[in-house]
């Protein structure tokens, strides 16, 4: 459905030395630096998948998905969705996707609701019975019927976003991007628009490209996952793909009932060589090791060696794992 | 253009907007009335001071000339350069892209809206004024449904050139990012050139002759005389059709400049 082969995006920055004599020089003779934001990335998504770009700030996912929905050109590379060329046949592509951008709206702010949905359907030449169909099966999975008569601009974000949604949907896309969809909205909400969004992709087959840093979004709904750093491609693959090769250790956290014995010192004797890692901070301790190592091997160990008042065990978070991805990407700079 | 009805929504849009700006109209209605009767009180003191014609032009040609070029330069009012530049400035524009519509037909639709309100609200009424003043004038009822039709029929390719003129402006906001000064300096080579600030026929006939020939006489100046009666027979449909030379080539010309500077758009703020 869609392919990208060696995809890059420079863009020319503007170089300010500060102060008056900066702002002087850069009038007359204006510094440029050429900044990569997508470099070389190549991927392929296939029919009714769902893909979730993750990444930090400014790690280029906005500017991957503006050149994926036809916005912005690349510098270089080849991008196909859906048998065309985004850029090159713009108006009869975009007939064919659906678009939310999570800080923008497509809908018209000082008009009823009603009336976005009336100009989208004639800007997308959808048929009256096909219209009324489809109003019916959007109001089904983002409620928006109670919001109709309202003025765009007196509504709340959540509500906006499911309208956007909505909007987005109404032309049956084949493919639907997604850019920070869940930006900013309370838990409630982003559980509804994660629901919506999976219900579409079943529904319609609706492949669908999204964009967060929510990772709760990438749990529940991604079928597969493409981590963008300093507009590389760092990593692509399923979730749990990541968390076995990342994501190698676990971890037993216990309070300890007794803290005169010198429980470092057992520990360290016992543990250490195995390449466990262990630490005690007052009646805090807490012993990192191997997933390859069953816990209960530990535990029981453990629990011979001190007393002990509660304990818990903990596999390594997606969160912490990817975190980890991020600081390791920054000391390349 | 068999999809026409796309793009009725972005004039009822551009309507909407003009009305919800009514006030925002109304004080440059009054603003643009004061400046016209300026004019014609400057006038007034120049004729005066010539015994009745000038170049041509008797005081009561002046009268409707200054007027009418003011509602002229109102009905082919474009906003399209400053659409364009703040969608750019804002990043908006990448909502406009996402849609299954052509740039320019979508934006020329928009200001199709706000003309129907400024015809209705500000041509109409001024076109009776200047029929109720040339009556008062002349003491006979001067209307000629022909001329009317012939300036309507003008007019409509002054909007053209005008607005195709404008999105040539408004596409440097893709290598620009902020057009504010650029679109100043426009709008004063439009209002000097175009002749509806001084009738070009009073400038020196080397500079006349040539800025007839350029896009911005076409602008306003076309439909005014023709209007008055300036233009008839040969010269009339030359007049014309160099409006319609214009429009072809404004065309070509921002849809080349389209070309380019799509490859430099950078959608500003996320």
């Amino acid at each position: 459905m869609i392919t990208v082969e060696n995809a890059v995006k420079d863009f020319r920055k503007v170089i300010k030395q500060p102060g008056l004599k900066g702002s002087v020089q850069a009038l007359f003779k204006p510094g440029y630096q050429v900044v990569h934001a997508v470099n070389d990335i190549s991927f392929e998504v296939n029919k009714g998948e769902i893909m979730g770009f993750i990444g930090p700030n400014g790690a280029g996912k906005s500017t991957m998905i503006k050149m994926l929905t036809g916005i912005l050109y690349p510098t270089s590379g080849n991008i196909s969705v859906a048998g065309y060329d985004p850029q090159k046949q713009r108006q009869q592509y975009v007939q064919h996707i659906g678009v939310v951008f999570g800080q923008r709206t497509q809908l018209w702010w000082d008009l009823p609701l009603s009336e976005t949905f009336t100009v989208l359907k004639e800007i997308y030449q959808v048929e009256r019975r096909e219209f009324e169909q489809r109003m019916g099966y959007l109001n089904d999975v983002l409620d928006i019927a109670p919001l109709m008569t309202s003025p765009v601009r007196t509504l709340s974000l959540g509500q906006r976003m499911r309208a956007d949604l909505a909007a987005a949907m109404l032309h049956r896309p084949k493919v639907l991007f997604l850019d920070e969809p869940t930006i900013g909205l309370d838990v409630v909400v982003k559980d509804n628009i994660r629901k919506a969004i999976a219900n579409m992709n079943k529904v319609d087959d609706t492949t669908i490209i999204l964009t967060t840093h929510d990772l709760a979004d990438i749990e529940l709904l991604s079928h597969r996952i493409m981590m963008i750093d300093h507009g590389k491609l760092v990593y692509q693959g399923t979730l749990n793909d990541l968390k076995d090769k990342y994501g190698k250790s676990k971890k037993i956290e216990f309070v300890i009932s007794d803290i005169n014995q010198p429980i470092q010192q057992l520990l360290s004797d016992r543990f250490s060589q195995r390449g466990i890692e262990c630490s005690v901070d007052q009646e805090k301790g807490t012993l990192i090791y191997d997933r390859s190592i069953p816990s209960a091997l530990i535990l029981k160990e453990l629990l011979e060696l001190v007393s002990i008042k509660d304990i818990s065990i903990k596999e390594s978070d997606v969160e912490s794992i990817i975190k980890q991805i991020y600081l390791a990407g920054d000391k390349y700079e | 253009m068999s999809r026409i009805k796309a793009y009725i929504p972005f004039s009822k849009g551009g309507f909407l907007t003009a009305i919800a700006y009514r006030t925002h109209i109304l004080g440059f209605l009054v603003g643009e009335l004061l400046f016209s009767f300026i004019m014609y009180y400057l006038w007034k003191t120049v004729f005066a001071n010539t015994g009745g014609t000038l170049l041509g032009f008797t005081f009561s040609d002046m009268v409707v000339f200054i007027f009418l070029s003011n509602a002229t330069r109102f009905l082919i009012h474009s906003e399209a350069t400053y659409t364009v530049a703040e969608e750019i400035v804002e990043g908006s524009i990448s909502m406009r892209l996402i849609k299954p519509v052509r740039l320019d037909l979508s934006l020329m639709f928009t200001d199709l809206g706000g003309t129907v309100l400024t015809f209705v609200l500000i041509f109409i009424p001024m076109l009776i004024g200047i029929e109720i003043y040339r009556y008062f004038e002349f003491g006979v009822w001067m209307i000629s449904p022909v001329r009317i039709l012939l300036f309507l029929f003008s007019a409509s390719f002054s909007f053209l050139v005008n607005f195709y003129f404008d999105l040539c402006f408004g596409f440097m906001a893709f290598f620009l990012k902020n057009l504010w000064g650029f679109s100043i300096l426009k709008q004063s080579m439009v209002n000097f050139l175009s002749g509806s600030m001084i009738p070009l026929d009073f400038l020196p006939k080397i500079f006349a002759d040539p800025i007839k020939l350029m896009p911005f006489a076409s602008i306003s100046y076309t439909p005014v005389m023709i209007f008055m009666g300036k233009y008839s027979g040969t010269a009339l449909i030359s007049a014309v059709l160099l409006q319609v030379f214009w429009v072809i080539m404004l065309y070509v010309i921002s849809s080349l400049i389209y070309t380019i500077a799509k490859r430099y758009l950078s959608v500003q703020g996320g």
